[in-house]
Order: structure tokens, then sequence, then C-alpha cells
């Protein structure tokens, strides 16, 4: 299950931040990430949340760590809707 | 009581620091923490005295229960649960707002309404503005089951907890109580080197530079009025001013930092190179960082997030990259970044003047924010970009950032309008006392007379100000100069942003990695410990101290 999510955020990151050479991996954080600043991180966010078809609370969005913790979040979200 | 007083330095702190590492290590990590809550409580005692101390610790107290409450009640408490959050947020803004902000409020009030309300007597607690948002932080984890337990003693080491009461940082309770509790330090004479020279650099930075340069700034602010400052006057002034505060907050927060670190404690990040910022938004990630972060949390965010719902629910774009709509910037950058930036604004004091430094800043998030989005649309070569924007950045942004502080400054909006007319060359170029001298014929007095009349009037000052901005700019800041132990909590050399992450060259060859503890730190720790006590004065106060 966790790789496609990695494919995912590797492409959806690409889109938001504008930078084809952005890959997902779990250490990834908004300090290595040109534009990946509190808008951008809403921003980002907001696109998951459409690709997935799932909801963040905004405590949730505002403190993300890093790819490895929003990938965990993403999983528990999308198996308790499938469920 | 402050860091930069004789009482703090020469009884203050050595009993409370030694008591506290005698205790821990002869007795018990229990009864050092009794001993901690105590120094805390005497310590806001002595400096905000005893009515201050009763309505904080009331306040602390309401929100312990409320705080319990909400931690321990089942998940289908749900409408209890959601009670306690609501009534504990209100209760800390109605406290905030009361005392804070009540004549503010009254004085607005005669003056739009032409009522002549009289003002009231009231004594603001000792850094109410700081304990009232680490408590709404403290619901909105307790909220978020971020918190598992409370105790009290912790509770109310966490709210007193001398070396950040003052003026912060402003910290989360999971932050700071897991090193309360579990305090186990193998080497309380390395942590107290360590939070030593942090100590001896802020106190160098606040007596010697802040206090020094800070001489230079009244002259623009204290005669601003029809046709004064002039040009120059206006610009050292405020460059003053810039570097006065600068010095002033990056002194305190060295100095809170390395005061909880002679107690083993690691306090967060709250100030990193603000002027080495290449874009507002960088500068507000160096700048009084805990205070951002909250605001970042608590009222930026939600509002996009909200906005952005509401938008797409409506049918409306929202930001979509470099193709992102008029619209949507207006209501998704303009409006969260002038709203959150005006409270910040009045939160740091009661005056229309903060409030409209606090509107600047949200007018220049909201241009660079905006421009971040777009700029890929007129400019998409990021590399050449980049190279022309670092320097060019960087400019814009200190002078804006300067440019603001006449708000932040000047003690009414006329005066500060005058200022910025000063600074925009609208009341002449230069001090009356050389326009006297060049109307009634300095050129025959010859030129030397003329040259030391322009010393005396800004040279001393320009040197001063241009060799302060070199340090600024080219040294490598306290945290990086001792970043091999880890100064702040959350600081490593990785987390630093990345377009400026690496310390300056100079400041690399100067410290190859980070100061080590060794004699030759000693001996200039020691040098900069002992300018800055001689320097004091006893009435310098810290400018965020009175916020």
């Amino acid at each position: 299950m966790t790789q496609p999510i990695y494919k995912s955020l590797t492409a959806i990151l690409r889109d938001v931040f504008d930078d084809d050479a952005i890959v997902a991996t779990p250490d990834l954080n908004a300090q290595r990430v040109n534009g990946w600043d509190s808008l951008g991180n809403v921003r980002l966010f907001l696109e998951i949340e459409r690709r997935f078809s799932i909801r963040f609370s905004t405590p949730e969005i505002a403190s993300l760590k890093d790819v490895g913790q929003l990938v965990t979040m993403i999983e528990k979200k999308c198996s308790t809707v499938t469920q | 009581m402050s860091f930069n007083s004789f009482p703090s330095i020469l009884i203050f702190l050595p009993i409370a620091v030694t008591g506290y590492w005698l205790l821990s290590a002869g007795v018990s990590h229990r009864f050092a923490s009794y001993w901690l809550l105590t120094c805390s409580v005497v310590f806001y005692l002595v400096g905000g005295g005893p009515w201050s101390l009763l309505i904080s610790a009331s306040s602390i107290l309401l929100d312990y229960i409320l705080v319990r409450v909400i931690i321990e009640s089942a998940p289908e408490n749900h409408r209890v649960r959601l009670t306690a959050f609501i009534i504990g947020v209100l209760a800390n803004i109605a406290c905030l707002g009361y005392f804070k902000y009540t004549n503010f409020f009254l004085h607005t009030a005669n003056s739009v309404l032409g009522t002549h309300l009289e003002a009231a007597h009231i004594i603001i607690p000792l850094g109410i503005s700081f304990f009232v948002f680490q408590k709404i932080a403290l619901l909105a984890d307790a909220w978020s089951r971020q918190i598992q337990s409370l105790r009290l003693t912790e509770y109310l080491l966490f709210n007193f907890f001398f070396p950040k009461v003052i003026a912060g940082p402003i910290v989360h309770y999971n932050e700071l109580v897991p090193q309360f509790e579990t305090h186990r330090v193998s080497c309380p004479a390395r942590e107290l080197a360590i939070g030593l020279c942090l100590f001896s650099l802020g106190l160098f930075k606040k007596c010697v530079i802040s206090d020094g340069v800070g001489v230079f700034a009244p002259a623009a602010f204290d005669f601003a009025g029809e046709g004064y400052p002039p040009l120059l006057t206006a610009w050292t002034s405020i460059l003053a001013y810039t570097l006065q505060i600068y010095f002033d907050f990056s002194g305190y927060s060295d100095m809170a930092l390395g005061t909880a670190r002679m107690l083993g404690v690691r306090l967060p990040m709250n100030f990193n190179s603000p002027y080495k910022a290449v874009s507002i938004v960088d500068f507000w990630n160096r700048w009084h960082i805990s205070l951002t972060r909250f605001l970042t949390a608590y009222s930026y965010t939600p509002l996009v997030v909200n906005l952005s719902r509401r938008r797409l629910l409506e049918g409306k774009p929202v930001l979509e990259g470099k193709g992102s709509a008029l619209s949507a910037i207006w209501t998704l950058i303009a409006i969260p970044s002038v709203l959150t930036m005006a409270l910040s604004g009045l939160w740091h004091g009661p005056a229309w003047t903060f409030v409209a430094w606090g509107v600047l800043h949200g007018i220049y998030l909201t241009v660079n924010q905006a421009w971040r989005i777009l700029r890929p649309r007129f400019w998409p070569n990021n590399l050449v970009y980049e190279r022309v924007m670092g320097p060019v950045g960087w400019l814009l942004t200190f002078l804006a950032v300067s440019v603001s502080f006449v708000f932040f400054r000047a003690p009414s909006l006329e005066s500060a309008f005058s200022v910025l007319g000063g600074l925009f060359g609208l009341n002449g170029a230069q001090a009356p006392v050389l326009r006297t001298l060049q109307m009634t014929g300095a050129d025959d007095l010859g030129l030397s007379v003329t040259l030391r009349a322009y010393w005396e009037a800004y040279g001393f000052s320009t040197v001063c100000i241009v060799g302060l901005l070199t340090v600024v700019v080219m040294m490598p800041n306290s945290l990086e100069i001792l970043s091999r132990y880890q100064p702040a909590l959350d600081f490593t050399e990785e987390s630093l942003p990345p377009l400026t992450s690496k310390p300056t060259s100079i400041g690399r060859a100067l410290l190859q990695g980070g100061a080590p503890l060794s004699y030759a730190t000693a001996v200039v720790m020691a040098l900069l410990f002992s300018a800055g006590f001689l320097a004091l004065t006893g009435s310098s106060r810290f400018l965020y101290g009175q916020f």
C-alpha cells in the first residue's frame, strides 16, 4: 500500500511546488522543498484530499513533520474509508 | 526582575542554578523540580508583584481544571470536552482582552465616538501575552489528544518556568514537560558551560550592542512633526532602531535559552538571523519563530483551510500554482495574511501603531506569496531567478522590515507618518543644523568645519550601523556558533531554510562547524560576559519584555 502512496505523493508534490526534481521520501520535509511554507502546506493538503478523497483536520495540517508522517496519515484515513 | 539586572545575575541565578543541581544530585529529582518551581514563582513575584502573581495563578489554575476535563473525559462525552475547550479559550482571550486592551478600547471609543470615558487603572500581569498564547496552545494540544496526562507540579512549572516567563519563547507542553519529568543529565558542568556561553553572548548583545546603538534611534522619533525628520536623520534613526531591536530580541532569546540550559533544559529556537532573510516569508521563519508558529497553527492555517473549502463548495477556484485566479489570491492569500498579521500587531501592543505595523507586514506577505505563486508564469527559469533574487530579495526584505519598524517605534500614527515622510525625503535631506551652516556660508568657514559638522550629525552613527549590519549579515549566529551542542530544542544545521542554510564563508572559516568548549572559547565568552556586565545600567529593559 505504501509504495503507490509515495508515487502519488511525488506527482502531487511536483505539481503543487512546480518542481520536477522532487521525490517523495519518508524524511523529506518542508525545509527541503522550495515553496513548502505554511501556504504551500495548505495547498498540498487540499490537493491530497482531492486526489485521495479523504479529509484532514486543521491540527493535522498544521502539525505535519515530514512525508513519512504524511504517508502514515493517508494510509490510516484510506483504510478507514474503505472499511 | 530581568536577566539583565544585577540582582538576577549576582543573586538569583547563582542560587537557583546551584540549588537545582545540588538537590537533583543529592536529594531527588522531584525535590529539584519543587525548587525550580519555587524559584520561578519568586522570580515572577519580584518581577510582577503580588497582584500579577494572583491573577496569573488564578487563570493558570482554571486552565488546569479545564485541561484535565478535556484529557480525562471519555470520547463519547464530546460535548463536555468541547465546552471545557471553548470556556478555556474564551477565558484566556477575555483575560488578555481585559488586562491589556481595556484602555485601548476606551481611548479608541473616546476619539471615534467623542465620548469621555475615563481610563481604568489596570495592572497588566507580567508576561500575560506570552502565557495566554501558551495556554491556548495547551488547550488545543489537549483537545487534539496530544497530551495524555497532566501533573500539577510540572504544569505549574510549564507556566512559570522563569527562563521564558518574561518574553517567551512560546512553548508547547510536550516540548518542555518531558524534560522536567525525565531529567537525567549526565554532566551538569557541560550543560552549565553551554548555558553560560549562550547567556554571555546574549548579555553582550543586549547591554553593549543593543543599548549602545539604541542611543541613535530616538533622533527622528522624539521631535517628529511638521518638516522633521530630514532624510539622513530618518534613515540613521530607523536603521539604528532596526539594529537595536534585533540585538535586544536576539540577546533576550540567547539569555532565555542559556538560562534554561544552565538547568539542563532546551527551549525551542526563537530567533535565527532574521536579517539574513531573502524574503518576508523567510523573515517570519526566523524572527520570533515561536510566535510565527503559534499564529500559523491557530490563525493563518485555519483561515486558509476554511476559506479554501468554502470556495471549493461554491465551485470557485482555489490556489492552483502559477495559474491561480486573482479572486483566489485575494481571498486565500491577502485576507488570511492581513488578518493574522494585524492580530500579531495588536498582540505586540495595545496601540494603532502596532496594528499598522501588522497590517503592513500582512501586505508584504501577500505580495511575497502572490509573487511566489505567480512568478513562474512571468519568469520560468528557476536557476536564473534564484541567482538574481538572492541579493535583490535580501535588500528588499531588509528595507521593507526597516521601514515597518517606523510604526513599531513611533509613539503615535502622526509621528510615524512624519518619520515615513522623512525616509522618503519629504522633509529635506539634512539636519537643520547643517542646513543653517550651509545658508550662513559654510564654504567660507572651510571644508574641515563642514566635514566635522557632518561627522557629528551622522558620521559616528553611520559607522556603527554599517559595522553592525556587516556583523548581522556575515557572522554566524549564537545557535550556529554552538551548533554541535544542540543549543535549541529543534536546532540542527539541516533545519535551516535551503537558500541560507550554511553559515557564511567568514563564519565557516572562523568556526569550522561550531566552537568547541575549549579554554579559548571560555576566554572569549568571559570577555563578552565581562563587557556585558560592565555595561549593565540597571535601568535598561528588554524591548520585547514590554509586550
